[in-house]
């Protein structure tokens, strides 16, 4: 206990150690403010599209009943929007948010082509990428505990007062340990400070999954320990540890993440996805020129719930057989599609497996699918999309179909989107991801502790 | 004076050529960036005959196309592919970032989403793996690893007061220093880029590429000179070898990493941009504010029918020699148009005010202007990419005012629907013909940076001159 509050003393007085720790913190608590600023901005957005979406419901309400001719067209005018709702993490863990359109809108015509819309966005600032706490986490606390720890042994060695230390005690390994142990626990108590500042500060909550990504990011900061523990345990000088250190961390935070988007878009042809809207535009529009009573026989045999609708078609032109069609030329691009998602998800599990090799690519995995903004959440969007614009399609096909007037109350039932996040645990794995990859140091701490003394 | 730089930059070499450090770093470095621009290039000659495939695919089906009503021709739309610039696979700025394929139809302007590649690029937070980026980002730390201790060393051995007392200064020592670390980085570009020659040379080149190229190889090689300086200068300036090596990964840190990320995501609070759903809500809204076509009392299109009712000397619209209907679709098109090109400006408004945060904090950051220029020499900067949307949403606009003017003159208001122009006039329209912006035009952007640049090269040299004979 004396000698715990002797190191703390110590490290008080350290100034460098005090400036590191204050300005980590200051860092965090901006970036957990801007995050929720961010977050409080999308939610803004959505109100602005929920009124007009609201306002100009209430436009077409004030005609009704509306007969099939007029909701057919309200159809084909009336977005509905759709919205990835963002978990209270994502105010912390930006993940891959920014790179598909979050909030959009959709209309009853062909999907597919409506989902291709870009999000806004400052294009020059892309590749430069924003600062959010995930980033200092995952890409600078390793620095900071490098700065913290690495020269421990190295700089008491130049002081002259590590001979004299180690003279006192027996067992000089143990007492390094010690001093790492001091003050990878203050780091560790600054990090449970800042996520105690994220519940204050954001909407988070101390629930489960706060308790799952505190317990993942001290794992992590171990691991790193552990790998600043490996270095010294080399007994070199003060550079050579910080040159191996940083060298480390390049591997596993640009080389590794980079050769695996290498590898990720090796397993792709470039573009290929476009012939999906080529497609669809191209059965969308044909249609138009060909025989559209026998299409639209054709689908009511492939549609057997339309099946008691009137089967002649009016002239000249009938919703009916508009949005049938415009259904077609979604089923028909279905397969695509689902490759285009295939090679989406194939893409996420490839730079997953890579992450085994990384601790910080483990650690950025493993925040984006707690904040629910990784890949595996945009599809997830995605595919919820599909599915409520089938809602959609049914709901409205029932007036069209079977001739009925769209009514006040019709109005307040038109199916609305509500965003399920992916529930899928994965802590355990990123656990013992990191654990393996501490072990893997502890290994060669061992390894190198005995040849140290032979 | 110069003889002794010439000497003191020889030694290093020699010092540096025998020691550990370059032996494993500029090999792996060599290999690493070699490998990435073989495979970027290759990817890049993949993407640019894919696009250009889908071009002509586009243009063929466009061609085959039965005979259609006009306006049944402007829905089915055309699509346009923007081929990347040749000198991506070196600098690929925006590209990985941005859909690269455009839909072009009548009332709307798409940007599809479509990137090159579907693979996430949020995993690279150090920046997108690249011959650029290790040039830019990661080569600065090996001349950190180099010569943080090229003075702190000689200080704290005492070989600096031995070459003090043979009558050298500190100021020659740091010259000469520089001038060592310079070849350095030179022999490393050197290599790179004639790797890169001859990748060029495999695909068709243009003049202005080589130019292109050319100034590439000279920001980069300032570049590495602005960092030899810096480190040679901390080296001096620090008492110890540590100190020195800390100092320097600190400022590498924040001037590379933590200032360029804070600057975006500071202006990015600062100047909020309107998410697509609320973009996409503004325009419509604007473009009902000035008229609705499918309002027939509407007051805009009312008085625009007067206009022409006017102009043609008739009193109702059957009565005209045009097809009213084609008319309206026009000046709806007009509106539409109009309206969103200024809402789009608006968007790109703020953007620039974003940038234009960012490029204050530039200042400071050697990194963001070089990466700037970078991208802009290599033509692959956010201005080329809006550049081509842009002209594609001209193109458009002119392709959908043809249709329009078809449906005007060649069908008749009275059953307009059943009717179809010929096959051969939707083929005789033109195909888009993108001319991008060449050097000249984008000297305005190249200024500013490459001055501040200078300023800072000039204040490195200016403190090396500066520096005083201190031996401990």
């Amino acid at each position: 206990m004396r000698f715990i509050q002797f190191e703390l003393r110590l490290l008080w007085q350290n100034k460098l150690f005090k400036w590191l720790m204050a300005a980590y913190l200051l860092a965090a608590l901006l970036a957990i403010i801007w995050g929720q600023i961010g977050l409080q901005r999308e939610y803004q957005q959505r109100a602005i599209s929920e009124a007009n979406y609201q306002a100009e419901l209430a436009d077409y309400k004030k005609d009704a009943p509306l007969a099939p001719y007029d909701s057919g067209y309200m159809s084909y005018y009336q977005f509905h929007p759709v919205w990835q709702k963002p978990s209270a993490w994502s105010a912390l863990i930006h993940g891959e948010r920014s790179e598909a359109a979050s909030h959009t809108r959709v209309r009853l015509l062909g999907l597919q082509s409506q989902l291709s819309n870009t999000a806004t966005g400052n294009i020059a600032a892309m590749p430069i990428g924003k600062l959010d706490l995930s980033f200092i986490w995952i890409y600078l606390m390793p620095l900071l505990i490098a700065a913290l720890s690495l020269n421990l042994l190295a700089e008491e060695k130049a002081s002259g007062r590590w001979s004299l230390l180690a003279s006192q005690v027996a067992n000089s390994g143990l007492l390094l340990t010690k001093k790492m142990l001091i003050a990878a626990g203050l780091l560790a108590v600054v990090n449970i400070v800042i996520l105690l500042a994220a519940v204050v500060l954001t909407d988070i909550s101390l629930d489960g999954l706060w308790w799952q990504i505190a317990a993942v990011l001290l794992t992590y900061q171990l691991c790193w320990f552990l790998i600043t523990g490996w270095i010294i345990s080399l007994q070199r000088t003060a550079i050579f540890n910080s040159l191996l250190f940083i060298s480390l961390w390049i591997v596993f935070a640009f080389v590794l993440p980079g050769l695996a988007y290498l590898y990720q878009t090796q397993q792709q042809q470039p573009a290929e996805h476009v012939s999906m809207l080529f497609d669809q535009r191209e059965y969308m529009h044909g249609s138009w020129d060909k025989d559209k009573q026998a299409d639209f026989d054709a689908y009511l045999q492939d549609y057997p719930q339309w099946q008691t609708t009137e089967p002649i078609l009016q002239q000249p032109f009938d919703w009916r057989w508009y949005y049938a069609m415009q259904h077609m030329s979604d089923v028909i691009v279905a397969d695509a599609v689902a490759q285009f998602r295939e090679s989406r998800v194939n893409s996420y599990q490839i730079g997953n497996q890579v992450a085994w090799l990384s601790p910080l690519m483990r650690l950025q995995y493993s925040m984006n699918h707690f904040a629910d903004t990784d890949m595996l959440a945009s599809q997830a969007f995605l595919d919820q999309i599909g599915d409520y614009h089938q809602q959609l399609r049914e709901y409205f096909f029932n007036f069209y179909f079977f001739d009925k007037p769209f009514t006040e109350t019709d109005f307040a039932n038109i199916p609305v989107f509500e965003y399920q996040p992916v529930m899928q645990s994965h802590t355990l794995k990123s656990l013992i991801n990191l654990v393996l990859i501490g072990l893997f140091f502890v290994g060669l701490i061992m390894l190198q502790t005995r040849r140290n003394r032979g | 004076m110069m003889k002794t730089i010439i000497e003191i930059a020889r030694h290093e070499l020699i010092t540096q050529w025998r020691s550990q450090t370059l032996k494993i770093l500029l090999p792996l470095l060599l290999v690493l960036t070699s490998l990435i621009a073989f495979s970027h290039w290759q990817q890049q000659q993949d993407f640019i005959e894919a696009q250009t495939i889908w071009q002509q695919q586009n243009d063929a089906k466009w061609e085959a196309q039965p005979d259609r009503h006009p306006h049944r021709a402007a829905h089915y739309g055309t699509m346009v592919f923007r081929i990347i610039s040749p000198l991506s696979f070196i600098d690929s700025g925006v590209n990985p970032f941005v859909g690269n394929a455009l839909f072009l139809e009548a009332h709307r302007q798409n940007s599809s989403s479509f990137k090159q590649y579907v693979s996430s690029t949020a995993y690279m937070g150090l920046g997108y793996l690249s011959g650029a980026t290790i040039i830019l980002v990661i080569w600065p730390l090996v001349l950190i690893a180099l010569a943080f201790n090229s003075v702190s060393g000689e200080r704290g051995q005492g070989t600096l007061r031995q070459l003090v007392s043979q009558g050298i200064s500190v100021k020659q020592l740091l010259f000469g220093k520089t001038l060592a670390y310079l070849a350095i980085s030179l022999i490393f570009l050197l290599v790179i880029f004639a790797i890169a020659i001859g990748f060029m040379l495999l695909s068709h080149v243009h003049g202005s590429d080589v130019l292109r190229m050319g100034l590439m190889f000279v920001l980069y090689l300032f570049y590495c000179l602005l960092w030899t300086v810096t480190v040679v200068l901390f080296s001096n300036w620090c008492r110890t070898n540590q100190q020195s090596l800390s100092a320097l990964l600190l400022f590498w840190l924040l001037t590379v990493i933590v200032m360029p990320k804070m600057a975006n995501t500071v202006a990015e609070m600062q100047y909020p941009m309107p998410d697509r759903a609320v973009f996409d809500i503004q325009t419509a809204q604007e473009i009902a504010k000035v008229g609705d076509s499918h309002n027939p009392d509407d007051p805009h299109f009312t008085e625009f029918r007067e206009k022409v009712l006017a102009e043609y000397g008739v009193s109702r619209v059957e009565d005209l020699p045009v097809n009213w209907r084609g008319v309206v679709m026009q000046e709806g098109e007009r509106i539409t148009s109009e309206v969103f090109t200024q809402q789009y400006e608006k968007l790109m408004q703020i953007a620039e005010q974003q940038n234009q945060l960012v490029s204050h904090v530039a200042w400071f950051s050697p990194y963001l202007l070089a990466n700037k220029l970078s991208s802009i020499f290599a033509a692959t900067n956010a201005g080329s990419f809006l550049h081509y949307e842009n002209a594609a949403e001209q193109f458009r606009f002119n392709f959908i005012k043809q249709l329009n003017q078809m449906h005007a003159e060649q069908i008749d208001h009275a059953h307009d629907r059943e009717q179809k122009v010929s096959n051969e006039h939707l083929a005789n329209l033109q195909q888009f013909d993108y001319q991008s912006p060449t050097l000249q035009d984008e000297l305005n952007l190249i200024y500013l940076p490459l001055l501040i640049l200078l300023g800072w090269l000039f204040i490195g040299v200016l403190l090396l001159s500066r520096s005083r004979n201190e031996v401990d």
